[in-house]
């Protein structure tokens, strides 16, 4: 049999088919779990920055129906950010922003009460920073002191200052050292905020 | 260069290796009165690093070690911030010896220099060590030489050097009197200094500003650096190119109004440029051998300096010329050898 | 088997032939996924699992394997496996997967897995087979291993994400590039100089 010629072929057919009927199989049986864990880390970003969303003892895919459930898609009105409704009124938005770092984008999530006057917290989800430098800004640390933030009434809502320096509204402490990633987010912080707040309906 | 064959030796005498030391004398002098002891101590570890480095290497090729490794560990001490770590100087010499020269085969044998090698590997290796933290220079006419660093009094640590500052927007030359006539060390954020344009050339000169050890003083290198020239011992024609064509470049620039690009005088005097065209630019193994080369290779570390130090994010833009025309010059030797025996050629034709 | 085989095959496949710092295959794997230590122990798992079983299954299916095609059906075979790690990472362990990115797929062009099924599974039993495959991946692994201690500690100041003391201390500066691509090239190069070296010097004392 083995020397017939059609043999080849049909050997490769039949393990091709014994194959990928397991690789099918078994990630039908995960896709849900992929699915969630793809957009995970957005998600997550989202509830963390909307207050009293996140819940650290759910799983991804328990996450995944909570964003799905309980936060609004943006639409025109908001200017392209999520939100968190109750009984149809705006509790908080959730803005995704991103622009170029040091060495490639930074994609983070920030969230802002209904007054459009208070940060309630941002979440740099994607970033590829030089690791103990720039990527420190990624850490709780530096991320927890956005938390409640008034935002400044001067031309940049944000600022970041020196390390050790009185902070006033609007002002957060930047990572020591890491310079150019600092210009960079506080850039892209203020450049996305500025727009969003010219765009979004009162 | 002479070749002693001095096998049982552990130490090869080079006579133009003894004279770059002794120019370097004056910069290590200027070290420790603006810096302090420790200056000194730094130079001394880093030449034990790597004379031990070295000795292990040239064991096993059984010749002596050469002289030439200490000018490598001096220059490579004298362009560190005075507040360096023992450990990353440590890194750095051995780097320096080990990666730059000894694998490519020993002294003579490098195509990089290997103090600009091994400072631009902490560079990238420590950015906080190297960037971020610069000790006050010591005041009155003793200098620092009571004291064994600088870098303990309060206000030191997180300043920046002029040369950033200016850079950076926050120190701005002027001629208004109310422009102050110190160098300030530590500018807050968001706050412009005036500074008076002669006091900013006095500072360069003297040397009396924050920044690498050995080399913030101008007139200190020219002493050293005048030495070399005299005796011919570095390359003439490097250092006249490089210096005007950088010197040049910068004019022209700065008459066309291309921000940020500094005045001739305060870009050739300032970030230790004239140390690195008379010492490391020079360096007779890295640097191309061919007259002609020579000047080509001045104006191309010239070119990229002047485009690392203003538009990149970088402040080390001689550093990074320095290495790149270490890359070109065995091509440029290459390409003049070839017009060379063109030329020769030709007349055999004619005849 | 006896002993005295089992033993040859370590020798072989941890030491004499060892993967990375003799065959040096593997590479783009070693310098990518060597940052951190954990991500290490997963990708060397990984490989454990991938060269194993794929060793195995060709082994067992040498005997009706035609000659012509069996390069195809060994692919085929490594595939499957490395899909299976990495939906699995995928899906229980998204942030493992996302930290070792696409270098787990990568595993189906790693030469080490293709080069125990060409040199030894294809014409062996199950048992050597397997035996062979797996200590050639733990002479990668214990390499990459070694790598990774230096890079974290280095780089990070800690190992398995514990800090280390006086690297995480204050004096010292964390040496950022070692947990950036380069830093690979650099400890990659002086793990497999040392190595060859000892066993360079080892082969001279046995002449």
């Amino acid at each position: 049999m083995k020397e017939k010629r059609w043999f080849p072929v049909m050997y490769m057919f039949v393990i091709t088919a014994i194959v990928s009927t397991a690789v099918i199989g078994f990630s039908q049986y995960t896709r849900e779990r992929v699915q969630a864990n793809m957009e995970r880390t957005f998600e997550i970003a989202v509830l963390k920055v909307l207050p009293g969303m996140f819940e650290p003892d759910l799983s991804f895919v328990e996450l995944h129906k909570k964003f799905q459930q309980e936060i609004d898609k943006p639409t025109d009105k908001t200017a392209g950010a999520y939100t968190l409704r109750k009984n149809g009124t705006i509790e908080a938005y959730a803005l995704p922003i991103e622009g170029q770092g040091f060495w490639a984008k930074i994609k983070a999530v920030i969230g802002i009460e209904a007054d459009k006057k208070t940060i309630t917290g941002i979440v740099i989800y994607e970033q590829t920073e030089t690791p103990g430098l720039g990527a420190e800004v990624a850490k709780k640390e530096f991320t927890d002191q956005f938390e409640n933030l008034k935002m400044s009434a001067q031309d940049k809502p944000i600022a970041f200052r020196r390390a050790g320096e009185e902070l006033q509204d609007g002002q957060v402490h930047a990572v020591t050292g890491a310079t150019q990633t600092s210009t960079r987010l506080e850039k892209i912080i203020n450049d996305n905020l500025i727009q969003w707040l010219e765009k979004v309906e009162n | 260069m002479k070749q002693e064959k001095a096998a049982h030796k552990l130490l090869q005498k080079q006579v133009i290796i003894r004279r770059v030391l002794l120019a370097l004398l004056p910069c290590i002098a200027g070290s420790i009165y603006f810096f302090g002891w420790r200056s000194l101590a730094i130079i001394i570890w880093a030449g034990m690093v790597g004379f031990f480095t070295e000795l292990i290497f040239a064991r096993s090729r059984s010749k002596p070690v050469t002289e030439a490794v200490f000018v490598t560990t001096t220059i490579f001490a004298l362009i560190m911030p005075p507040t360096v770590g023992f450990h990353v100087l440590t890194i750095g010499v051995i780097f320096a010896v080990m990666f730059t020269k000894e694998v490519f085969g020993g002294f003579g044998k490098n195509i990089f220099n290997p103090a600009l090698a091994g400072r631009c590997f902490v560079y990238i290796c420590f950015p906080i060590a190297m960037t971020a933290t610069w000790s006050p220079p010591a005041d009155g006419f003793g200098g620092a030489l009571g004291k064994w660093t600088t870098a303990d009094s309060p206000d030191a640590i997180t300043g920046a050097t002029p040369m950033a500052n200016i850079k950076a927007g926050k120190l701005v030359l002027s001629s208004d009197e109310d422009s102050t006539g110190k160098i300030p060390f530590d500018i807050t954020e968001g706050n412009t200094v005036k500074l008076k344009k002669s006091a900013l050339l006095r500072g360069l000169v003297t040397g009396r500003i924050s920044g690498t050890m050995g080399v913030t003083s101008a007139f200190l290198i020219l002493i050293g650096g005048m030495y070399l020239f005299v005796t011919k011992t570095a390359s003439r024609t490097i250092i006249i190119s490089l210096i005007a064509a950088y010197a040049v470049l910068n004019q022209i620039l700065y008459w066309s109004g291309v921000e940020p690009v500094p005045q001739a005088w305060n870009a050739v005097l300032g970030g230790g440029f004239l140390f690195g065209a008379f010492f490391m630019a020079t360096d007779p193994v890295s640097a191309p051998r061919t007259e002609p080369a020579k000047i080509f290779y001045g104006i191309i570390i010239a070119v990229c300096t002047v485009v690392i130090r203003n538009f990149s994010i970088f402040n080390g833009g001689l550093m990074f010329s320095i290495l790149i025309g270490n890359m070109f010059a065995p091509t440029l030797d290459n390409i003049v050898r070839y017009f060379k025996e063109k030329k020769n050629k030709q007349p055999e034709i004619a005849a | 088997m006896t002993n005295r085989q089992i033993k040859q095959l370590a020798y072989e496949g941890l030491w004499k032939n060892n993967p990375i710092f003799v065959q040096v295959l593997g590479i783009c794997s070693t310098l990518a996924v060597t940052n951190l230590v954990l991500n290490t122990i997963v990708m060397c798992a990984a490989l454990v699992f991938t060269v194993s079983l794929s060793a195995l299954t060709v082994s067992i299916l040498r005997d009706f394997t035609p000659r012509n095609i069996r390069m195809m059906i060994e692919t085929l075979i490594i595939a499957f496996y490395v899909i299976i790690i990495d939906v699995i990472l995928k899906a229980y362990w998204p942030q493992m997967s996302e930290n070792l990115g696409p270098y787990v797929g990568l595993i189906i062009t790693n030469c080490i897995v293709m080069g125990r099924c060409e040199a030894c599974a294809i014409s062996n039993p199950p048992a050597r087979a397997m035996l062979d495959a797996i200590f050639n991946a733990l002479g990668y692994s214990f390499i990459l291993l070694i790598i990774a201690t230096f890079r974290e500690v280095l780089g990070m100041g800690t190992f398995l994400g514990f800090g280390v003391p006086y690297f995480s201390g204050q004096y010292w500066d964390k040496w950022t590039i070692m947990v950036m691509p380069p830093g690979a090239f650099f400890v990659l190069a002086i793990v497999v100089w040392t190595f060859r070296t000892v066993q360079m010097s080892q082969e001279d004392k046995k002449k």
